[in-house]
């Protein structure tokens, strides 16, 4: 077994970070107050590579192994990207983009990933319902073929990048007797008549990427908009999930190597009672218990990357295993963190909290912690 | 990075497990020297102590996994007095082949991770040192000729290699998971020692980080095995324990706890073959050592306090008892550095405090 980066991978994840320290962050309170979704940065990461890096050059893309690009996605973390950046580049390239990329038809791919690539349009990915959370097969939206078209009618919850995505993957019932079987992926564009998104919502944390609610009312796309044939949705969303427990779950994990370096500095600069906060044993302990949490989950990350990059389609126990760990174990090492700043930790002029609020949607976004035992358990239950 | 063995290295690993699924009347080879030497000389034709990084961890943790008494008198009693020898690169003018097994001596009541506080002294005599001193819990006495006593010499640590005939020992009572090892606090009473029979003087600043860091090594393999055994068998027992007709896997209760079982034990697993494939002695590899030792021994707690939740009373009453596990899991956290001065150590290196 091997554990450590090859000297490349080590070279670019600190490209990564000096691009990202140098073009984004300086950025990232301002929006981050606000609230707004920033274009320019996003725009950014793909004239730098990041939104393509795993698709082949001849689209535009890097050409990278998935082990390279959860490293990038790390590295955004670790620079100190906001939570919502790197939310909305996941939903982006890999929820939308990537399944584009692997179920398209030529044509499709060749329309759709170059403008993915570089940032001119955004895309998101619409699977989840105001009742259809987990329980996909359970989804309502339905696609009825009607001779050249589909009509799409339903609703689709908790959409990141949907008031913002130019471009939308959307599963919805082609045949609704039917359960996960029935289930199939759409390509539908901003501006197709009866297709909205709805206001954006409101969030405790990852506040610069736009989430919303997108509808769709007798919506009537193209045949020819069918990614895959009918019934192979879920398939795909399954595939798809597996990005959101890697390349997804990078960026948290290298937030927490952010927070850590933060840690460290305050503790060295922080005196109280004459001496360096960090010479008090309480203030050792949390900052090696951060250091334990970001050394072991980014292993558990790197091997579902490392698992994709091996051909293997579906990794559920890896995937699992490294989402689980890393939503419900994050929450210690990010409240350690803004407990060590004392006072300065829940005040905005530090990132701390903002990275505790970001992190709070690890054990919530692509499938609740309770999910992820569910999914283990049954596998332990059958091997 | 690549998070499997090749093929070649699963056949050595393989061929060694077989040489292990062949051990036969342990408790024999816990208490007879010859027997115990013998079963030595066979893991070494197997390529058990050549083995180093991932490998080894791994076929640590499965011994460990088969019979944890015996991997702790092969590796506290072999492996370790040759890890020694090379990580200090010391020149020595004893024959190690002389020692196949030996114990070592380094825990003192007041003492047992700092050199300044080391209260066993040798007096240098000329052609030999004059060795005064007490340690704690040395391990299987019974079975060696000599003992490792971590020392002095003007204010320089070493080792003194001490015939056991030559000192005090007093047999202490055993704890449960250890029953078939026998422990000893021994005292030095002006025991004479010639001066080829010294592991030193060893100069390295950092060497009882480097000796922790190799017992901390033992520690966690052992514990990955230990708690993959605890897991694999509280899964099968909540696939065939049945409660209201069903099989209790199949509560939430059970089945969630053993998700999370399974969760930190692949984590542990990863971060124990990562610390182990580190060769070096230098910041990262302590770093990681520190936060393996950790985070596995932590884990290690919790997944046999979870598999004892599961298992109920039937936990106490098991051929391999759970709560037997569980003590092991407290013993081994005390092996190398503690928890608690780990997360310390851990902290002053992230901090800078402590320096490599």
């Amino acid at each position: 077994m091997e554990f450590e980066l090859t000297k490349e991978q080590i070279l670019f994840k600190k490209e990564v970070i000096n691009f990202a320290k140098k073009e984004i962050v300086l950025r990232v309170r301002e929006f981050e107050k606000k609230g707004d979704f920033d274009f320019e940065s996003f725009r950014k990461l793909g004239d730098f590579g990041i939104l393509g890096l795993h698709f082949p050059e001849h689209l535009g893309g890097g050409g990278a192994d998935v082990l390279t690009t959860v490293i990038a996605a790390e590295a955004l973390g670790e620079a100190g990207v906001d939570g919502g950046l790197t939310l909305s580049y996941g939903a982006h390239t890999f929820l939308c983009a990537d399944t584009i990329f692997r179920h398209g038809t030529k044509d499709q791919v060749e329309k759709y990933l170059p403008k993915l690539i570089t940032g001119e349009y955004i895309g998101c990915m619409g699977l989840s319902e105001p009742n259809a959370g987990s329980d996909v097969a359970s989804m309502t939206t339905t696609a009825i073929k009607k001779g050249d078209i589909y009509v799409l009618n339903g609703n689709k919850m908790w959409i990141t990048n949907g008031p913002i995505a130019d471009v939308a993957v959307i599963y919805a019932k082609t045949d609704p007797d039917k359960k996960h079987e029935g289930i199939s992926a759409f390509i539908v564009e901003k501006g197709t008549p009866g297709f909205l998104a709805g206001p954006p919502i409101e969030k405790m944390g990852v506040k610069t990427s736009q989430t919303s609610e997108l509808i769709f009312n007798n919506c009537e796309i193209p045949k020819e908009n069918l990614l895959g044939k009918e019934g192979q949705g879920f398939l795909m969303a399954l595939e798809t999930v597996e990005w959101d427990r890697s390349a997804l779950l990078a960026p948290f994990v290298g937030a927490t190597k952010y927070i850590l370096d933060r840690c460290i500095d305050y503790a060295k600069k922080r005196v109280q009672f004459g001496r360096e906060i960090g010479r008090f044993q309480a203030i050792k302990h949390k900052i090696a218990d951060i250091k334990i949490f970001y050394e072991t989950a980014r292993l558990l990350t790197y091997r579902i990357a490392w698992c994709k990059d091996q051909g293997r389609p579906l990794n559920h126990l890896e995937a699992a295993v490294a989402k689980l760990f890393v939503g419900d174990f994050s929450l210690k090492p990010t409240n350690d963190a803004m407990v060590l700043h004392g006072g300065n930790g829940y005040t905005h002029e530090f990132d701390i909290e903002r990275v505790f609020r970001d992190g709070r949607l690890a054990p919530i976004g692509g499938g609740t912690s309770d999910i992820q035992k569910m999914i283990i358990s049954k596998m332990l239950a059958s091997l | 990075m690549r998070f499997d063995f090749t093929d070649k290295e699963k056949e050595i690993l393989n061929n060694i497990c077989v040489k292990m699924d062949n051990i036969t009347d342990r408790l024999n080879l816990l208490k007879k020297r010859g027997a115990l030497l013998n079963l030595i000389d066979e893991f070494t034709k197997a390529g058990y102590f050549n083995l180093c990084g991932s490998m080894l961890n791994n076929a640590r943790s499965k011994l460990a996994k088969k019979d944890f008494e015996l991997y702790f008198v092969l590796e506290m009693g072999v492996r370790l007095l040759n890890r020694v020898i090379s990580l200090l690169n010391i020149s020595t003018n004893f024959d190690i082949s002389k020692y196949k097994i030996v114990s070592f001596a380094y825990i003192e009541h007041n003492n047992n991770f700092n050199i300044k506080t080391i209260d066993t002294i040798g007096i240098d005599k000329g052609d030999y040192y004059i060795v005064s001193g007490e340690k704690r819990y040395v391990g299987f006495l019974n079975l060696v000729d000599y003992i490792m006593v971590l020392g002095k010499v003007d204010n320089v640590p070493c080792f003194f290699i001490v015939n056991k005939k030559d000192v005090e020992a007093e047999l202490l009572k055993s704890p449960f998971a250890l029953n078939n090892l026998f422990f000893y606090n021994i005292r030095l009473n002006n025991v004479r020692v010639l001066k080829e029979n010294i592991i030193g003087p060893i100069k390295k600043k950092n060497f009882l980080d480097i000796f922790f860091h190799e017992l901390n090594k033992i520690s966690i393999s052992a514990a990955i095995g230990l708690m993959q055994g605890c897991f694999n068998e509280a899964k099968e027992f909540a696939k065939s324990h049945k409660n209201n007709g069903r099989p209790i896997i199949h509560y939430q209760e059970v089945g969630f706890k053993l998700a999370e079982m399974k969760t930190i034990l692949d984590a542990s697993y990863l971060i124990g073959l990562k610390s182990a494939s580190n060769p070096n002695i230098d910041k990262d590899a302590l770093m990681t050592s520190l936060v393996a030792k950790i985070f596995c021994l932590e884990s290690f707690e919790r997944i046999v306090s979870d598999a004892l939740s599961i298992f109920s009373i039937h936990g106490f009453f098991n051929q391999e008892p759970m709560s037997r596990l569980f003590e092991l899991a407290k013993f081994l956290q005390t092996i190398g550095t503690s928890i608690e001065v780990s997360r310390v150590d851990l902290g002053d290196l992230c901090l800078g405090y402590k320096k490599v």
